[in-house]
């Protein structure tokens, strides 16, 4: 980041990338964000490592030690930095847990989605004809329902689990990849490169995949930040509903859900940490989503 | 336009037709209802009577068949756990839930065009940009935390709003309401709220992005010149032209007001079709699911509808795209 700060025209920031980073580093809050969601995705990577309890290992709760306050000590000598739950889990452990759960559920629907649905884009928009027609009607109609009804509609009808959700979540999110790269993959498909790549003669998967693809990329990975946010924000809310992740995997939803039960009697702490964390995470994928995109925005370039 | 209508009603039948086989489909797949419906103590001779009285012993395809006969006579089957036509178990709790999402869009337009507005013409005041970074938490937030955040403030911690429930409801205008008695509003205050923030943000940034550009407009400027006073201008001049698509999202917000309700329901324990579906859901009640499913697809279908209509009625840029295709 310090290199940016004197000269702009060293070598590594001509770079196509290089000059994305500089744009990006221009705004403070946009790399605070970016710095957080590492700092979230390493505790949720390294969360057996970090938490101060295995929150899911029997052996290490104690019944005598639930629903503590935040900040209280339990007899054997442990801090419960953020309280503790029913079952005497420590609340940071188990939101580290959570956050992985979370975490991995949503990037990984997101990826899924990504790829099908920009696969699909891409495809009608370089054939055209039925198959666009097809796709976009599709698209469409998927898009007229929000994303939460058609995720709770597929999961009233498939039941629960990892599996389920994930699908869940990849039907809801296709069509926005779909819809998107086919957009942008339309005003690509009639420039000067993509014809000379087609009289070539290259085969039709080197051209959709080596020439359009890169050049359509740039505004699907904004779609994708933004897409995994709304991914973790809807298997928090379906979860929370009793229709997302069982409970042996608990997701930051199903912790909140948790807490739900004490939340009348005043012990605020086991839902409510565990939805600050949440809403960290999202507000700081959002930032990032949000300042990528004004960076691949050219109308807002002079 | 009568040939756009007709043309969008033809694809509408086509969607509930589809959505109608999958959910049909889907939701015999999951687990056998006989196993949850009937006693696990009763002997098979009992199982055998029940699987008959419920139909479950038919092939799928004709259960299917009759579904269809049925649905398209208004009934969509008897709920097992109630004992009741399942449409009419929604019926039942559509009022609550109707009321709550006209109160919560109520809230959304008030609040929403007014901050929109105001931050429209006041962009750079401190109030303003509050209310912007207000709108971006109201975006970022969970619905259904913000809920419990709301429930952790105002009923446990400052005691002044009920949790959860309908409380008391009254005869308004020959309707069952909560809105006619204190108790009720009391009750509808903080769900209507939990239901409506979301919106409330889009719909101020949406006023605020059409309000500032449109006060650049020549037509802004001739009405400042002709002496109008400022009232009139942004009540008149400006709200005319902001509109359209306002109109448009809160027409679709709507649609999602009913999706997202049943979050809010769930929360505030409020006797919606909402708290309903997941209820079902969770015994497995598929006849309620069914219905439910097919009430709210259809609800969608129609909104979209009447939004595509409403559109070309207000902006007669589409309506000369319309014709000249």
């Amino acid at each position: 980041m310090k290199k940016n700060t004197g000269s702009t025209s060293t070598p590594f920031f001509d770079t196509p990338m290089g000059n994305l980073l500089k744009e990006y580093c221009e705004n403070r809050l946009a790399v605070l964000a970016l710095g957080a969601v590492v700092i979230i995705i390493l505790i949720a990577v390294f969360a057996p490592v970090l938490a101060p309890q295995d929150p899911y290992d029997l052996a290490q709760l104690d019944i005598m030690d639930s629903t503590l306050q935040p900040m209280s000590e339990s007899e054997s000598g442990m801090v419960y930095w953020l309280g503790s739950d029913g079952q005497g889990r420590d609340m940071l452990s188990a939101i580290m847990y959570g956050l992985r759960t979370s975490l991995s559920v949503g990037v990984f629907s997101g990826l899924l989605a990504f790829l099908i649905g920009s696969l699909v884009g891409l495809l009608a928009a370089y054939f055209g004809g039925k198959l666009e027609t097809f796709v976009m009607r599709l698209v469409d109609l998927q898009l007229s329902f929000p994303a939460m009804l058609v995720a709770l509609m597929l999961l009233a009808v498939l039941g629960q689990g990892v599996g389920k959700i994930i699908f869940a979540l990849v039907v809801v999110q296709w069509s926005y990849y779909a819809r998107s790269a086919r957009g942008s993959a339309l005003s690509e498909r009639n420039k000067e490169y993509i014809e000379a790549a087609r009289c070539l003669r290259l085969p039709v998967r080197r051209v959709i995949f080596r020439h359009l693809l890169p050049n359509v990329a740039p505004s699907l990975i904004v779609i994708a930040t933004v897409q995994v946010a709304h991914a973790i924000t809807l298997e928090a809310t379906l979860s929370f509903l009793g229709l997302g992740l069982p409970i042996t995997q608990p997701s930051l939803g199903l912790l909140i859900s948790n807490g739900y039960h004490y939340l009348l009697s005043g012990k605020y702490w086991i839902s409510f940490y565990p939805g600050v964390a949440l809403v960290l995470t999202i507000v700081c994928i959002n930032l990032v989503g949000d300042k990528l995109r004004d960076i691949m925005n050219p109308r807002l370039k002079q | 336009m009568t040939i756009f209508i007709i043309r969008r009603l033809m694809q509408s039948v086509v969607v509930l037709f589809s959505m109608s086989v999958i959910v049909f489909f889907g939701v015999f797949a999951i687990g056998n209802p006989a196993d949850i419906l009937i006693a696990p103590d009763a002997t098979q001779e009992e199982r055998d009577i029940a699987i008959v009285r419920l139909g479950l012993d038919q092939p799928l395809w004709k259960q299917y068949g009759s579904f269809v006969v049925n649905a398209l006579q208004g009934d969509m089957g008897q709920s097992f756990v109630f004992s009741e036509p399942a449409l009419k178990l929604i019926m039942k709790r559509a009022p609550a839930t109707l009321e709550l999402a006209f109160t919560a869009l109520l809230v959304t337009v008030l609040f929403g065009i007014g901050a929109g507005i105001w931050c429209g013409l006041k962009p750079d005041a401190l109030s303003s940009r509050g209310i912007m970074v207000g709108s971006i938490l109201g975006f970022s937030i969970p619905h259904f935390w913000q809920g419990l955040v709301l429930i952790m403030l105002f009923s446990v911690y400052l005691g002044w709003l009920p949790a959860g429930g309908r409380g008391e409801t009254g005869e308004l205008f020959g309707i069952t309401t909560s809105m006619a008695t204190m108790d009720g509003i009391r009750h509808l205050i903080l769900p209507a709220i939990n239901l409506s923030l979301f919106k409330t943000a889009l719909i101020t940034r949406l006023t605020r992005a059409g309000t500032r550009e449109a006060m650049l407009m020549d037509y802004i400027k001739y009405a400042r010149a002709k002496g109008l006073s400022p009232r009139r201008i942004v009540g008149v001049h400006l709200l005319k032209n902001i509109m359209i698509p306002i109109i448009t999202v809160l027409g679709m917000e709507f649609g999602r007001v009913i999706a997202f309700a049943v979050i809010t329901e769930t929360i505030f324990a409020w006797p919606g079709m909402g708290k309903l579906i997941i209820d079902s859901i969770n015994v497995l009640d598929r006849p309620v699911i069914v219905a439910y499913l097919m009430v709210v697809v259809s609800m969608f279908i129609v909104i979209n509808l009447v939004v595509d209509i409403l559109y070309t009625v207000l902006d007669p840029r589409v309506r000369i795209d319309e014709v000249g295709t």
